[in-house]
């Protein structure tokens, strides 16, 4: 608790000392650009979107707003989320344009809170545990369970307060999506505007080192799609060309914390032990760690090791994969794939990458619940934190600047509608680019960064409503009356977890003892407690 | 002890208030230890409750049910208890023994040599004390990586030997781990060491010098002899902390690998890889109190076994 808390203290004096140091900055950047904003804005599309919102918002919200005008007081909700980079130099900036916005249309200033994907969790549980203000927070890596246990979460339907104050959520969404935020009927989230679904076991190369050893990727693509979709013959070969043409450098890598949920088309809930093997047709819980799936994934990785594609140092490995790509030291690595992978993962590495895909396109149980946004319970004002965020949902023009930063410094208009770099501006010097708009509350109505295609969010509700989806949607396990058995299993499998998953470990010999060790800190009931779940989930959504 | 009542009754009350007077400064220095002792220590004592209860933000710590030992359960549940359990107490075990053995030595080397080159011996000694678990972390990768590491690639190329993948052989860490330990921890405990040998009166040794005894007679008979309490008050301290391990040194040293577990796994670090998921503060609570607990009962029971042998030495 102590080292935490003096961690928290010097994350809070570091952080002030960042916000002290791009302060200067911040103040000269605003206005010179309004003007033009307004027009870009106007002629955005999705305004679609925005006009039924304020159509639907309700007496009582401009009631809301009318009074807090009238006080007099700018009362501050301070919203938190990660990204992989940590705080960014802009963030002042950023947030005093989009209060420009708040102001106004809301009478509310925004903060914004922004911390690395490695301590976003502990920061923010410290945070909601302490009482500090944070009024809206993304429970990505938090984990929504973990926090509606806590209590950290406000029940929206309070009051109506998101009937009242909320109609363009409401608006953005289909009620099963809104009903995935539902833990025992009480809404404590609302969903992302995202790639619900994801391409399994996909792999990113980049162009150059493709065009290098000489493989044809371009006959391989299909009309308008922007995956390879292909098989492992082609990707071990590929891999073996590499290897043979760099040896100096590592052939492949997998972030370790996700292989099996972006290798393997399975659903998991909450945790890897106890899951979905067969999702689509059965609610059965079964055991990952005896699966064929698990077997086969580990035996492949085994191979690729052997082979001497994945480096030596892969297990202590902590740097993010795009970094290592940008950096010249990788050559592959695996993502998830989604409409917009390509130019996401190319912003990521800095060079243009090409997406090969192995598995399905598939649909979790917790594809509506993994990244929610939720108001801290112990908010001063729920409506104002209500009102930002249905603005951030609805609002183009905010959620642009959430999105991409602000106009002018951050990004630029292209002639087509897309937008891209500022001038002067790249990936590497840009003050505001977090890449997670995933995690955005609505990233639909924000401006299409150039690369991707203007229709790119047809194509995501298209792929989001084709994705074979598991029976168990909507699904969320508590584990909290297991949090004993959880936290031995959690230990022994982090134990083998890389070196299987790596291929360090042969799955002859690592898997068998992995199991037994597993059996022992209570697998089989823990796995009997999620079934039971499931199975008194399943008879009141009426599932079969 | 009971020469110690009988030197106080023997103060006239004149002579305790002079006592007194002489002493104010040295509280004075001493109070903005004790404040941040009491702000750090024993404010946040009243949150011991939340081991016992079922937490609820909404409700607040006092308000929230209580849960009796379920938040315990975690500890003691699994197999992982003993090696978790061993581990901590054996390593901390050997730290006190190797950390007090060589920070005396280094200690009385230091005191030995001449005034200006010790002084730099000093910081460079203590400076690994002074950064952060995840620089060591690296440097000590510096040396260990497989593909890159100063060990693999010069070393064992230079001796003809096959690489070693260490951060996946668990056999060498228990070394590793007391090493990296010694040479991060020695300057800051030999200070404490050489700043009481300093202090010691030099007429001991002049003495001993003139009757004729060498350098190594004069550290047995005088110096070991007088760093006794000093040597015992920090081992008690050190005994009090022994079911608390270095959080940094057993998780950032050996980069969290999986492969080594069995034998850098201690309390500190299970509960962190169980809890980092599940960012339960109650079950973080409860290994606090448990630690705590164990701790303090280890101190007492040390201090006991000190006051039955040496009376003086002890702390209370």
């Amino acid at each position: 608790m102590k080292r935490r808390l003096m961690a928290l203290l010097l994350t809070g004096v570091m952080t002030c000392g960042m916000l002290a140091g791009c302060g200067g900055g911040a103040a000269e950047s605003t206005g010179a650009d309004e003007a033009v904003e307004e027009t870009a804005d106007e002629a955005g599309e999705a305004t679609e979107s925005d006009g039924a919102a304020e159509a639907a918002d309700s007496a009582e919200a401009d009631a809301a707003i009318q009074e807090r005008k009238d006080s007099g007081e700018t009362p501050t909700v301070v919203i938190a989320y990660m990204n992989f980079a940590g705080s960014p130099a802009g963030i002042d900036r950023v947030a005093s344009k989009l209060s420009e916005i708040t102001e106004e249309k809301l009478g509310v200033k925004v903060e914004l809170q922004i911390m690395d994907a490695a301590s976003y969790s502990q920061n923010m549980n410290l945070m909601l545990a302490s009482g500090e203000q944070v009024d809206l927070f993304n429970a990505v890596s938090v984990g929504f369970m973990p926090c509606v246990n806590k209590g950290y979460t406000l029940d929206l339907e309070e009051d109506d307060l998101i009937q009242k104050y909320g109609q363009g959520i409401l608006s953005a969404f289909r009620e099963d999506e809104i009903n995935g935020c539902r833990v025992s009927g009480t809404l404590y989230g609302t969903p992302v505007k995202k790639d619900d679904a994801a391409g399994k076991f996909g792999i990113s190369i980049p162009k150059a080192l493709l065009d290098e050893i000489g493989f044809d990727y371009a006959s391989l693509y299909k009309d308008g799609e922007e995956c390879i979709y292909t098989d492992f013959d082609t990707i071990e070969d590929i891999l073996g060309k590499l290897h043979e043409a760099h040896p100096e450098k590592t052939t492949f890598y997998m972030d370790t914390s996700s292989v099996v949920s972006q290798c393997l088309a399975i659903d998991i809930p909450s945790d890897v032990f106890g899951v979905l093997l067969d999702p689509v047709n059965s609610l059965e819980v079964g055991d990952l760690f005896t699966s064929d799936q698990y077997k086969e994934l580990c035996s492949r990785m085994y191979d690729w090791n052997q082979r001497g594609w994945i480096s030596p140092d892969a297990i202590t490995e902590t740097t993010a994969t795009t970094v290592q790509v940008k950096s010249g030291s990788l050559m592959a690595y695996k993502t998830a794939t989604k409409p917009g992978i390509k130019q996401q993962e190319s912003n990521l590495c800095g060079e243009e990458m090409i997406i090969f895909q192995l598995g399905p396109d598939f649909k979790g149980s917790s594809a509506y619940n993994t990244m929610p946004w939720c108001i801290n319970q112990n908010t001063d004002d729920p409506v104002a934190a209500m009102q930002v965020l249905n603005l951030l949902y609805s609002d183009p023009e905010a959620s642009t600047i959430i999105c991409w930063g602000e106009e002018g410094k951050e990004w630029k208009e292209t002639d087509d509608g897309h937008i891209t770099y500022a001038d002067g501006i790249d990936a590497n010097s840009s003050e505001y680019f977090n890449n997670v708009n995933w995690e955005m509350p609505n990233q639909f109505i924000a401006k299409i960064w150039e690369g991707n295609e203007l229709t790119i969010w047809d194509r995501m509700q298209d792929f989001n409503d084709n994705a074979t989806a598991s029976k168990a949607m909507g699904f969320t396990y508590d584990n909290s009356d297991y949090s004993a058995e959880y936290t031995a299993l959690a230990n022994v499998y982090s134990e083998y977890q890389s070196q299987l998953e790596l291929g360090f470990l042969d799955p002859e010999v690592g898997i068998p003892e992995l199991e037994s060790r597993l059996k022992e800190a209570g697998l089989d009931d823990y796995i009997a407690a999620k079934q039971a779940a499931l199975d008194e989930w399943a008879a009141a959504n009426g599932v079969q | 002890m009971a020469e110690q009542k009988k030197y106080k009754q023997k103060l006239s009350p004149a002579k305790r208030k002079s006592l007194l007077k002489r002493s104010i400064p040295i509280y004075i220095m001493a109070l903005p230890g004790l404040i941040y002792m009491f702000i750090n220590n024993y404010m946040p004592m009243p949150g011991i409750i939340l081991a016992f209860k079922n937490y609820k933000a909404k409700n607040g710590i006092y308000g929230s049910k209580w849960a009796g030992l379920k938040n315990f359960k975690y500890l003691f549940s699994t197999q992982d208890a003993f090696i978790i359990t061993r581990n901590t107490i054996c390593y901390n075990l050997v730290f006190i023994i190797v950390n007090t053995v060589f920070a005396i030595l280094i200690a009385i080397i230091l005191s030995e040599l001449t005034h200006k080159i010790k002084k730099v011996y000093q910081s460079v000694i203590l400076l690994p004390y002074l950064l952060s678990a995840v620089i060591i972390s690296y440097l000590v990768f510096a040396f260990l990586s497989a593909e890159n590491g100063f060990i693999n690639n010069s070393i064992f190329r230079l001796l003809g030997k096959d690489p070693i993948s260490w951060y996946q052989e668990k056999q060498y860490w228990p070394f590793i781990l007391v090493f990296v330990n010694l040479w991060k921890g020695i300057g800051y405990n030999c200070i404490i060491y050489l700043s009481t040998i300093i202090g010691f009166d030099r007429s001991y040794y002049e003495a001993a010098a003139i009757d004729g005894a060498t350098k190594w007679q004069q550290i047995k008979s005088i110096t070991l002899p007088l760093l006794r309490p000093t040597i015992i008050m920090l081992t008690l301290m050190a005994i009090g902390r022994i079911f608390y391990s270095d959080f940094g040194l057993f998780y950032q040293v050996p980069q969290n690998s999986g492969a080594l577990l069995q034998v850098t796994n201690t309390i500190d670090t299970y509960v962190y890889r169980g809890l980092i998921e599940l960012g339960d503060i109650t079950m973080s609570a409860a290994a606090g109190v448990y630690q705590s607990i164990v701790g303090f009962i280890l101190v007492m029971a040390a201090n006991l076994a000190v006051r039955k042998l040496d009376p003086d030495s002890a702390l209370f």
